[in-house]
């Protein structure tokens, strides 16, 4: 059985986590991020992040995705996606509950950590005009 | 009869769970007793936590965040209570640590984050509850990498933890605050949680021991989820004996609290601790032999393996061809995940919200970008990505059935053993610091134990012996597999093992 399009991550990776020991595969492929990318997921992900910060987490970034181009290499052909890993031995069903009231109001133990609160409500910046 | 004849003889915090549950019910000691002893040994190391030496020459661990000794001193006075009537449960008394990714009504949980620093739960995580319903005392609060993602302890918003074993190491993570408030004997147990080995590797590196059962045989309800499909629950201890006794309380369905746990009750795990071993058959893949593994490490991890060769197992060498991709493949998976479960901290309901901010997107841009720590940032960021349009099939999608693939490979390897084992780690306890800047170096460490997690089998951390540490010694564990719901057998090698061999009774120094 062949699984593989290339066997060239195969015992390659060394294990060791010096930098300058780094296999071959890991810094010869060509994708990554560029900045504007980097803007647009800081946007998605709803975080601030300043132009210098967002410059060195690409840096970090690419890095990492240099290691995961090699799962480009593996022949995933007729091969399920495996989200319960359980379910490789057995039918796993994701239960729901009956839809009925199960808790009780606890309005206020539930709102102690809110960050602001009135009357009951969490309050949040003026969303309608 | 013989735990409690060492619970006589030894000072409580050398006890271990079995023996302290033992001097219990003997009313050798009261849970009030222990409790104070446990909780002024934790305020003592928080005393001293502070990366200054102390006056008497010590550092503390850092690994509690959270005690709230009159919350703990009330648990205990109602245990002593059950002793008294004969109702106890069957580690009433016995005192632990939890984790701070597991929410508690009676203390804060903070998850390592600045984003959840003055939180309380209105709830208990059903693993506490159940531990508690077992009978047991919560010390309080043990840190961790901040939502549970590192492999040091060093992402935690409060501070890293320091390895008893040598302060100016890592003690391993995310469970770093348990592994090594279990090795400076702050408690005999604790809560851990295991998403790509972080239950295994700071066992490993605080020479302690530790199991991470089947996914989904233990609730996640109430533990602050990081990569759902591959977040579990498990206990820490010093003994296999230990670890068995704890995870009979904590597994268990929770079908109204979580879809994912699996209809699997919960069993007897000490049954079979002192089965032989004869004809065991266990699988040493190649793959976590290679050339990247530390000398120390394999010199420990192979005479372990010996040991148990001389106890009657048998060692035949199996593959598991794509352990080297459970790296990118896990980095992908997690991250993904992780970024669609923090998108709930948005400063609305619960959590940290900016001061400044001048309507309601730039409050979640504020408050996320103050709340969450570099290391959250960039999985949050990853994972935005890998999901994003005109990447997910590339990369999650590819991720999952190459985790099938992953998990099929394990299956034929159940065909011919009966467990697998190896090293958990590449090396011993690096330096704190010593991957700072380099957080693919941390990635590359955890290789060992991203397979099971993506295949979601049991796995566990065994005291092996020790590598070399310039001059301090430095523990390292030996890493057992077994098959789906196959805890018991691996808690009876790792009990055999621990029988012949003594690696779990040495105490770092100083303690």
């Amino acid at each position: 059985m062949t699984r593989y399009k290339n066997v060239r991550f195969k015992s390659q990776l060394g294990l060791t986590v010096a930098p300058q020991l780094k296999p071959a595969f890991f810094t010869a492929h060509k994708m990554s991020l560029q900045s504007q990318d980097m803007v647009r997921m800081a946007s998605l992900a709803k975080l601030e992040i300043n132009p210098q910060e967002l410059e060195l987490m690409r840096t970090s970034i690419n890095d990492f995705f240099k290691m995961v181009q090699a799962i480009g290499s593996v022949d995933t052909t007729g091969v399920e996606p495996l989200a319960h890993p359980v379910a490789i031995i057995q039918d796993v069903t994701l239960r729901l509950r009956d839809d009925v009231v199960s808790e009780t109001n606890r309005r206020e133990a539930n709102q102690q950590s809110a960050p602001a609160i009135d009357r009951g409500l969490f309050l949040v910046p003026k969303v309608v005009e | 009869m013989s735990s409690l004849v060492t619970a006589l003889s030894k000072p409580l915090h050398d006890l271990t769970v079995a023996e302290l549950a033992a001097g219990l019910k003997a009313k050798t000691f009261s849970a009030t007793e222990v409790a104070q002893y446990f909780v002024t040994r934790a305020q003592n190391d928080m005393g001293t936590s502070d990366p200054v030496q102390g006056a008497d020459n010590t550092w503390g661990t850092g690994s509690f965040l959270a005690l709230n000794p009159e919350a703990t001193l009330a648990q205990a006075q109602a245990a002593d209570a059950r002793l008294a009537a004969g109702t106890g449960g069957a580690l009433e008394g016995v005192p632990l640590g939890h984790k701070d990714i597991f929410v508690t009504q009676s203390f804060p949980t903070t998850a390592g984050s600045k984003m959840l620093e003055g939180y309380r739960s209105p709830f208990d995580a059903t693993v506490v509850r159940q531990l508690a319903e077992a009978g047991m005392v919560t010390v309080g609060k043990l840190n961790c990498d901040e939502f549970a993602m590192g492999s040091a302890n060093e992402n935690s918003a409060f501070g890293p933890v320091r390895n008893p074993w040598d302060m100016t190491r890592v003690p391993g993570g995310s469970s770093g605050g348990s592994a090594a408030a279990i090795a400076a004997r702050l408690v005999p147990a604790a809560t851990g949680t295991d998403t790509g080995g972080s239950i295994r590797q700071p066992a490993s590196f605080c020479g302690i021991t530790g199991i991470k059962p089947t996914y989904g045989r233990a609730s996640r309800y109430g533990m602050i989820s990081y990569a759902s499909s591959l977040d579990q629950a498990g206990p820490m201890a010093r003994t296999a004996e230990d670890c068995a006794l704890l995870l009979r309380a904590l597994c268990g369905p929770d079908p109204d609290r979580d879809s994912t746990s699996l209809d699997v009750p919960s069993e007897d795990f000490s049954r079979s601790l002192n089965d032989s071993l004869e004809g065991l058959r266990i699988g040493i893949p190649k793959e976590f032999f290679g050339e990247g593994l530390a000398s120390d490490v394999r010199t420990a991890v192979d005479a372990a393996l010996a040991e148990l060769t001389k106890l009657g197992a048998k060692l035949l060498p199996i593959s598991l061809p794509l352990t080297e991709l459970s790296i990118p493949v896990y980095y992908i998976i997690a991250p993904a995940e992780a970024s669609s479960n923090l998108s709930r901290f948005d400063g609305v309901k619960f959590g940290h919200r900016a001061n400044n901010f001048t309507d309601l997107e730039s409050m979640y841009k504020k408050s996320r970008a103050e709340g969450f720590g570099q290391e959250v940032k960039r999985r949050i960021m990853t994972g935005t990505y890998v999901l994003s349009h005109g990447y997910y099939d590339a990369y999650y999608l590819q991720a999952q059935k190459i985790r099938r693939m992953i998990a099929q490979d394990f299956q034929n390897a159940f065909k011919v053993c009966d467990v697998i084992a190896g090293p958990v780690a590449p090396k011993v306890a690096w330096r704190l610091g010593e991957n700072a800047n380099d957080p693919v170096a941390d990635y590359l460490a955890d290789i060992f134990t991203l397979p099971a997690s993506l295949a979601g089998l049991p796995g566990m951390s065994v005291p092996a012996g020790f590598g070399s540490g310039q001059g301090k010694p430095l523990p390292v564990g030996l890493q057992l597999i077994g098959n789906y719901f196959k805890e018991a057998q691996l808690l009876n090698v790792a009990h055999r093992l621990q029988q012949a061999t003594d690696f779990h009774l040495f105490k770092p120094e100083g303690v």
